[in-house]
């Protein structure tokens, strides 16, 4: 046969192979099947037209290097063909990620860079195995890592958070927008029974902004407010334990008189809109962690706290309110004969 | 994994410099290895270094477990420890859009901690919301209603165990199209309506409760509802027999499970429904449950036609594949019934996949078989499966008998029995004599593909 006849029959009958050039300039080339596999590489042959020779080689991301470029295509080699079990698959991938953590984290930057998803997925899940359960001295040993936090930093997340910005911001939208409703209330008595608040949300921040001003306007002003928070706060919603006590105490004493909730229930909706807006407006928490100090709570102001809580309070749900505290009544509950509890509902259990 | 950490320190012996290699993975593999971990570890990698500080704030799902927490080696939780917990991540947490929340706590945790965590999952814009109280102490947890009052991003709502629901007016909840109530306690039939009406968009509702303890009368009327099932773990006493009420027009798959020793059960037909299983009920003073269901193409009937009441006629003209348990009594009676009433039936399924050696019926031919040949038998009848035959039963056999014997377009019988150990030869033996028998009475041996199996 002349060269002619051969250069015609060899796509036929031999492989085709495609050319791949990686970062440090080496080449090599691949059967194209199992090049294919990789979305990458698929899309640069078949979009761009490149890689069918030596010349026009495909060039590869610089997180692929040529050891790692042969393990996945050794992966693509045994997962392209169409024929196997999904057990055999399995057994394979088990066996397949038994290296070491630098290799596997290299595997895994290289299978990204080509966009070869379940070797994305396979090694990431194996790279979470190895991290499960270790300790943080034993995770940075393991990776390498650079020990770069301060002490502090490393003990902020364990701090008390109670005093956490966003949860203090919620108990006052709470409070202003009951008092809001209320007022609305009385201007007209018409019991609002599906609300939903069409303000735009520059409505409704400018509502925040304007009408109090000790909530954050502008990044600017954060520090100034800080101050005036740290100095509000001592009473906390959440679990300071001493505080603990004393507001449930409270709650319960005032909360006698059942409010009714229907009315101002559709408006919280307006304020978890608010809560979120509020989110961009705050910086990251650790600003307002650093030297934080529980200052002496003037009893002014704590009386206020109180009072901006209990009605946090009765607005959630007024009926579960009184059973928080320390008279609050047992539920009864009887067993049955197949072992499980039941409630029996009755006036000792505070519901009617 | 010793073996990696020595390959690690040993090519860091050999390297010059320790190549921290994951670091210099991109910030959305490195999330996606923090999702394949629990939450409570993911976090903890905050103090790992700067690089990871702040990378699982940005996790789209967090779950929180009090009912296992490493800090504690004991059984006695502190729900103090956890709540701080949840609060700090919470409020850490900085992902633009909080994918899935899931929290595991006891019944004796604070409402208003409750509260404010669903309050800021809802600002989040939170999707999926699961929240699992278990008991302790008998304490149970009000799910503060007003919450509820307004949500449009929620998707998936899951609540399990001791949890209160009392919704006083209606909720709305324009999204929500998945909705899981697993032993949860209504307040009042107010509540349960408050509760269905508020949710436009409901497509599943999966309800798994002890009947008659929290309301007498359960009403499910959800107009956009397509997947319900009710599962009734019926426990005695309380406010006496409750009730269902059912109406579903646009339902399409409906599971009930466990409606014994009930007043009534009363559902509106639906005339899109797919499919039907109806498992364990008995003892209903007053039902519709059968004449409800004479649009589906499938049914799964697991239960006796002593229990219901059977409609006669051809009623079920869409029905296509039909399947009964052979552990019920004088299940072959509603077989008649079901052959006579379905004209286009393709594929019959009979079953006892516990091969049950007690069934109920007394192997006695009782037996009423159709007077003449079901126009399903005759005609469209394609597929016959029997799992569990018994092929020591006289019963049995009568009805294997005459399914084979009438089914005129039959193309693949497999009937399938309990496994005989090879000691038992003499049983095997008449096992084989007893299926050439069922063989030979076939209409039409050269169309049909006969199999017989080992269960």
């Amino acid at each position: 046969m002349s060269e002619g006849e051969m250069a015609i029959i060899k796509p036929e009958m031999m492989k085709s192979y495609i050319w791949l050039e990686t970062a440090d300039g080496s080449i090599q080339q691949v059967e194209q099947e199992v090049a294919m596999y990789c979305p990458m590489i698929c899309q640069e042959v078949l979009q761009k037209g490149v890689g069918s020779s030596k010349n026009y080689a495909i060039s590869l991301p610089q997180r692929v290097n040529p050891a790692m470029l042969s393990l996945i295509f050794d992966y693509c080699r045994f997962h392209h063909v169409p024929g196997r079990s999904n057990k055999e698959r399995k057994i394979y991938d088990e066996k397949f990620i038994r290296m070491d953590t630098k290799r596997l984290c290299e595997l895994t930057s290289a299978a990204d860079s080509l966009q070869l998803k379940p070797l994305v997925d396979l090694t990431s899940r194996a790279l979470a195995r190895i991290i499960e359960g270790k300790t943080p001295e034993e995770i940075r040993e393991i990776f390498h890592l650079p020990d770069d936090l301060t002490e502090e930093e490393k003990l902020e997340p364990l701090k008390n958070t109670m005093d956490d910005p966003r949860i203090r911001l919620l108990n006052r939208l709470y409070a202003k927008k009951r008092k809001e409703l209320k007022e609305r209330e009385k201007l007209k008595s018409v019991e609002v029974e599906e609300h939903v608040d069409e303000r735009s949300v520059d409505d409704l921040l400018s509502f925040i902004n304007g009408r109090d001003h000790k909530v954050v306007k502008t990044s600017k002003s954060k520090k100034k407010n800080k101050k005036r928070k740290e100095q509000k706060n001592g009473t906390s919603m959440g679990i300071c334990e001493t505080s603990e006590k004393d507001l449930k105490h409270n709650l319960h004493s005032k909360s006698r008189n059942a409010e009714n909730v229907d009315k101002t229930a559709s408006s919280l909706g307006d304020v978890s809109n608010l809560l979120s807006m509020e989110d961009d407006i705050f910086t990251p928490k650790t600003e307002f962690e650093d030297g934080y100090i529980d200052d002496e709570i003037d009893p002014a102001l704590k009386e206020m706290l109180d009072r901006e809580v209990e009605d946090f309070a009765r607005r959630l749900n007024s009926s579960w309110v009184l059973s928080i505290g320390q008279e609050r009544q047992p539920v009864h509950f009887s067993i049955n004969g197949n072992g499980a509890t039941r409630r029996l509902t009755g006036p000792a259990a505070g519901h009617k | 994994m010793e073996q990696k950490l020595t390959d690690g320190l040993g090519s860091s012996n050999r390297d010059a410099v320790n190549e921290d290699r994951i670091s210099e993975l991109p910030d959305a593999l490195l999330l996606q290895i923090l999702s394949s971990l629990p939450t409570d570890n993911a976090i903890a990698t905050s103090v790992l270094s700067k690089r990871w500080r702040s990378l699982w704030t940005m996790l789209p799902k967090l779950k929180f477990d009090s009912d296992f927490n490493p800090v504690f080696d004991d059984d006695n939780i502190d729900p103090c420890m956890f709540s701080e917990n949840v609060y700090k991540s919470l409020s850490l947490h900085k992902a633009p859009v909080l994918e899935s929340l899931h929290l595991k706590f006891e019944g004796r945790t604070d409402c208003l901690d409750v509260g404010i965590w669903i309050a800021t999952a809802f600002a989040r814009g939170v999707r999926k919301l699961v929240l699992d109280s278990f008991y302790h102490e008998e304490q149970i947890v009000t799910l503060p209603s007003v919450l509820f009052s307004y949500n449009d991003t929620l998707e998936i709502l899951k609540l399990k165990n001791a949890i209160d629901l009392d919704f006083p007016s209606r909720v709305c909840l324009k999204s929500l199209r998945k909705l899981y109530l697993d032993q949860v306690h209504f307040k009042d039939e107010e509540s349960v309506c408050n509760l269905f009406c508020g949710c436009p968009s409901l497509e599943d509702l999966f309800v798994h409760r002890y009947g008659n303890v929290d309301v007498a009368t359960f009403t499910i009327a959800v107009p956009s509802l397509q997947r319900l099932t009710i599962e009734d773990l019926r426990s005695e006493g309380g406010y006496g027999n409750g009730s269902y009420v059912i109406n579903a027009p646009a339902l399409k798959y409906l599971n009930i499970d466990g409606f014994n020793d009930i007043e009534s059960c009363l559902i509106e037909k639906a005339l899109e429904l797919v499919e039907a299983k109806i498992s364990n009920v008995s003892d209903i003073t007053n039902e519709n449950i059968l004449e409800s269901l004479t649009s589906a193409k499938r049914l799964i009937l697991h239960l006796s036609p002593l229990e219901v009441k059977v409609p006669t006629g051809k009623i079920f003209h869409r029905l296509v594949c039909l399947e009964l348990r052979t552990y019920e009594r004088e299940w072959w009676n509603l077989l008649s019934i079901m052959l006579d009433s379905s004209p286009k039936l393709q594929i019959l399924k009979l079953t006892d996949v516990y091969l049950h050696n007690d069934k109920q019926n007394p192997d006695v031919r009782k037996w009423n078989p159709p007077k003449c040949a079901p126009e399903c038998l005759l005609f469209h009848l394609e597929t016959f499966v029997w799992i569990g035959y018994e092929w020591q039963r006289g019963d049995e056999k009568e009805v294997a008998t005459y399914i084979l014997e009438n089914a005129r377009q039959l193309k693949k019988a497999t009937i399938s029995t309990k496994r005989i150990e090879r000691e038992m030869l003499e049983k095997l033996e008449k096992r084989r004599e007893m299926l050439n028998e069922l063989a030979s009475v076939l209409w039409d041996p050269n169309s049909c593909h006969l199999v017989f199996e080992s269960t």
